[in-house]
């Protein structure tokens, strides 16, 4: 009886000279061991039949060749899944990007930053250089017709707010002897 | 396959890999052309079935055109498409287990052989789906190294390549393989060989 040490001993040897007729230097060992082992040869032969069975499937599969359509079939299925792939991407993307247009014309009016640059030109405030320049008609046409007297000018000015002067301190502009308007909403050296 | 042949089919494959990447048809009509046969080969052998083969080829080239941004260029894409086709196979196999229907179906489609009797022929036809599903059972490293190199009749060289392992691991890994299916065959009943009683140290068939 030999032991199934031996057996596996030589078993790699014994398939690869059934399998693709390997000649190493354990073949001789193998072969021989083969000849008295008889488990050996028995399992020999059945790693044979599978063997045999494995490369007459792969004979088979050698003769066919697939149909002469597959490519015409597969470049059909491509160019449906294209169209599948842009019938759902283009109303996503076309959301998408109406979603930002809409944004990009709504945000500068939320977040109070520079108006639409077609808005007309604001009027100037009532109480700036418009308010002003009445009030420095005004006066001049009280003073000169000696009705009553009035504060200074100075004074007159602090009482309106906070207005820019734009002479220096103590040198008043040269009075202009003006006809009295009525507040037309527009300084009257622009008139 | 010589080194420079296999470096200038490197470059090919890359250059195609490419085109195929920037989503050009005519490219991936070449790629296809090119690896179909390889494919077909596997799910034929392992189904035994031509439509089932044809549902399987185009099942993978057409996972290979949506995973087309996946493949590197540095190396062939045939161990990926063999992959994907044996994991298909058997996910079909598995869902509808092969009726005796196409074992029939295999017997009709492979090329007739004058020289069997049909008693022969009915004979073999079931010897390769008891190798069939013997191969079904194999873990998928060593199904796929049986799959390239019996079926496609490659040398271990070029197995080892088509896989992109080492040639020691392909040997252990065939040396395993044909052990499992030399059991497989010993255990099935169709099987009209010798009933031998399974060796206590191949019941458990150890991996390498």
């Amino acid at each position: 009886m030999i032991g199934a040490g031996a057996c596996q001993q030589h078993r790699p040897a014994l398939l690869d000279f059934v399998d693709r007729g390997e000649i190493a230097p354990a073949t001789g060992a193998a072969l021989a061991h083969l000849n008295r082992c008889n488990r050996c040869t028995t399992e020999l032969e059945t790693t044979m039949l599978a063997i045999t069975a494995l490369r007459r499937l792969g004979a088979d599969a050698a003769r066919v060749e697939p149909s002469p359509d597959a490519w015409p079939r597969l470049r059909a299925r491509i160019q449906r899944w294209r169209r599948v792939r842009w019938a759902v991407l283009s109303p996503t993307s076309g959301m998408a990007m109406s979603v930002m247009l809409v944004a990009l014309l709504i945000a500068p009016m939320r977040l109070g930053a520079a108006a639409p640059a077609s808005s007309p030109t604001p009027l100037p405030e009532r109480g700036s250089t418009a308010l002003l320049a009445e009030l420095r008609v005004e006066r001049n046409y009280i003073a000169t017709s000696h009705l009553v007297s009035l504060p200074a000018y100075d004074t007159m000015v602090s009482e309106v707010g906070s207005l820019y002067r734009n002479y220096p301190d103590g040198i008043h502009p040269t009075q202009k002897e003006v006809s009295p308007a009525g507040p037309s909403g527009r300084p009257l050296e622009a008139i | 396959m010589g080194g420079a042949e296999s470096s200038a089919s490197q470059k090919i494959d890359a250059e195609l890999l490419r085109r195929v990447q920037a989503d050009d048809l005519d490219a991936f009509e070449e790629f296809f052309a090119r690896y179909r046969q390889a494919i077909y080969r596997t799910a034929y052998g392992l189904t035994g079935d031509r439509l089932t083969a044809e549902e399987i080829l185009q099942d993978t080239f057409a996972r290979a055109h949506r995973h087309r941004h996946k493949f590197r260029t540095d190396m062939s894409p045939l161990p990926w498409l063999h992959r994907v086709s044996l994991n298909l196979c058997y996910s079909r196999l598995s869902r509808r287990r092969l009726e005796t229907g196409s074992i029939d179906d295999a017997v009709e489609y492979s090329l007739p052989d004058d020289r069997s009797l049909p008693a022969e022929t009915a004979e073999q036809a079931e010897l390769r789906q008891i190798v069939r599903e013997g191969i079904a059972a194999l873990p998928e490293k060593h199904r796929s190294v049986v799959v390239v190199y019996y079926l496609h009749s490659l040398s271990l060289l070029e197995t080892a390549e088509a896989l992109g392992i080492q040639l020691g691991t392909v040997k252990s890994r065939l040396h395993y393989a044909l052990r499992s299916l030399r059991v497989h065959l010993e255990q099935d009943r169709r099987f009209g060989g010798t009933y031998l009683p399974i060796a206590p140290d191949e019941a458990r068939v150890d991996a390498p």
